[in-house]
């Protein structure tokens, strides 16, 4: 997450240089190997994703996602094993009411829904992992760069007045 | 007779039986339309107790981490926070004395009841160990108490971003919502944590929104509307806006209602394996 903060893009949205940055937190036993997988067979992905790893979905606390948003994503992805293929047997079944419930959080406070995704990908599934990560991205493309929950550094809210 | 002698009288009686060291209930306040809470640790004292339509605040939190036997006063809403709490393993009912009241709903100095009264229709979970008060039904239809987030929800997704951007915009980070609120019984705050400082200090409306919505995904399932967070606030963030529609996921998701039962496991620490997954692909 080096880009965070002093990211130009942020304060200007600059079509002609501006590409969308999506964090993925991905399951170490599943969705991480199938993005090595996608890696290793040779399949092109959007190089506009960042992939941070994790030992299991339910490692995946919401904090995670909206320190992302601060930090400039502009997009999450949540990714672990299908229900009932759980490392740890029951992980992704915490995750999954948490992901649900997170999701129907962001949305009510106004976070577009295409920003926040959650996905069940294992690790043979590559090619669903990079098929999901071109749709994030070109849905990211159409909503443009994030500026909500972004913080911004230098200034604070009596600096408006 | 009348219910303040009722509770006095009860009350005088759990001392001289030695039942109770202490009893946490309401006093007269500083004008007429104030009550404060007191905690009563002598029989004499208990003339000072009182209830009344302005006993509003919510007096579970002054049970948490006491081993003291204690009595208490709880209305609806201290007797579902309580529930909670038992939950959480924060109250061990076996010190416990509670005399729960029936409650008509609260009312502010103008004599109006509260919103948080209008849309409550939860009955007295059945934990306490004495009932005073008349006999009361509850007012709100089930499924009416919604009623009031519906324009919010059908907004669109921009128009409830600069809705809820300006209420978070005020917030002064008084963190008085937090320390109100009787499930917030975190040794340590992550707002307050300054290793791995999760939540910056900055006053940005970005980080005020990282507090907010960081402390509504903690009350997440626990959260038995209460109303005090917003209550407290000092610049009047309407928190019930938020929590009651987290609420009604949650209860159309998982059948959940808090508050209800002790014995009842909390939403997010259990799950069922046909659990909906609406969103996730
Ligand atoms: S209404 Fe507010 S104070 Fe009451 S339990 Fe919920 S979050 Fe806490
Ligand atoms: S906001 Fe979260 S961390 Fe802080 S006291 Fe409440 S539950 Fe605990
Ligand atoms: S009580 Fe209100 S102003 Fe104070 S920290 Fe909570 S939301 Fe912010």
């Amino acid at each position: 997450m080096e880009e965070k903060l002093d990211d130009n893009s942020k304060k200007e949205n600059k079509p002609a240089t501006w590409e969308p940055k999506i964090y993925a937190f991905l399951c170490n036993w599943c969705s991480y190997e199938g993005a090595d997988l996608a890696g290793g067979s040779r399949r092109l992905y959007p190089a506009n994703v960042r992939i941070i790893r994790v030992p299991c979905s339910g490692r995946i606390d919401p904090l995670f996602i909206l320190k992302s948003f601060e930090h400039g994503a502009d997009g999450v992805l949540v990714s672990g094993c299908h229900p009932g293929d759980c490392h740890y047997t029951e992980g992704n079944y915490f995750a999954r009411r948490k992901f649900v419930l997170v999701k129907k959080l962001l949305e009510y406070v106004g976070i577009e829904p295409e920003r926040f995704q959650a996905r069940w990908i294992s690790a043979s599934e590559a090619i669903k992992f990079v098929d999901t990560v071109k749709e994030m991205t070109e849905n990211i493309r159409r909503l443009g760069s994030n500026r909500k929950l972004v913080k911004n550094i230098g200034e604070t809210i009596s600096d408006r007045f | 007779m009348d219910i303040n002698t009722e509770l006095q009288e009860k009350v005088y009686k759990l001392f001289e039986e030695g039942r109770i060291e202490r009893f946490i209930g309401y006093e007269k306040g500083s004008l007429p339309y104030k009550t404060k809470p007191c905690i009563i640790r002598k029989k004499e004292d208990v003339r000072r107790l009182i209830f009344n339509q302005f006993c509003v605040n919510n007096l579970s939190i002054y049970l948490r981490g006491s081993p003291m036997k204690t009595g208490i006063l709880a209305n609806t809403c201290t007797l579902r926070s309580i529930t909670m709490l038992i939950q959480q393993k924060q109250v061990n009912p076996e010190n416990l004395f509670v005399i729960a009241v029936n409650c008509a709903g609260m009312a502010d100095k103008e004599g109006n009841i509260l919103d948080k009264c209008k849309t409550c229709n939860h009955e007295l979970p059945k934990i306490y160990n004495e009932l005073i008060g008349e006999e009361i039904t509850v007012s709100c239809k089930p499924g009416d108490e919604y009623n009031f987030i519906t324009e919010l929800e059908k907004l669109p997704v921009e128009r409830r971003w600069e809705f809820w951007n300006k209420e978070f915009e005020k917030c002064v980070r008084c963190y008085a919502c937090r320390n109100i609120c009787p499930v917030c019984f975190c040794r340590e705050c992550v707002a307050d944590k300054t290793i791995t400082q999760w939540v910056s200090k900055l006053n940005q409306s970005s980080t005020n929104e990282f507090y907010n919505l960081m402390r509504i995904m903690h009350v997440l399932g626990r959260c038995t509307d209460c109303g005090e967070c917003e209550r407290v606030c000092p610049v009047k963030i309407p928190f019930r806006k938020i929590l009651k529609k987290m609420e009604k996921e949650i209860r159309e998701k998982y059948g959940y209602i808090p508050g209800r039962d002790p014995s009842e496991a909390p939403p997010l620490t259990t799950f069922k394996e046909g659990d909906p997954e609406e969103g996730i692909k």
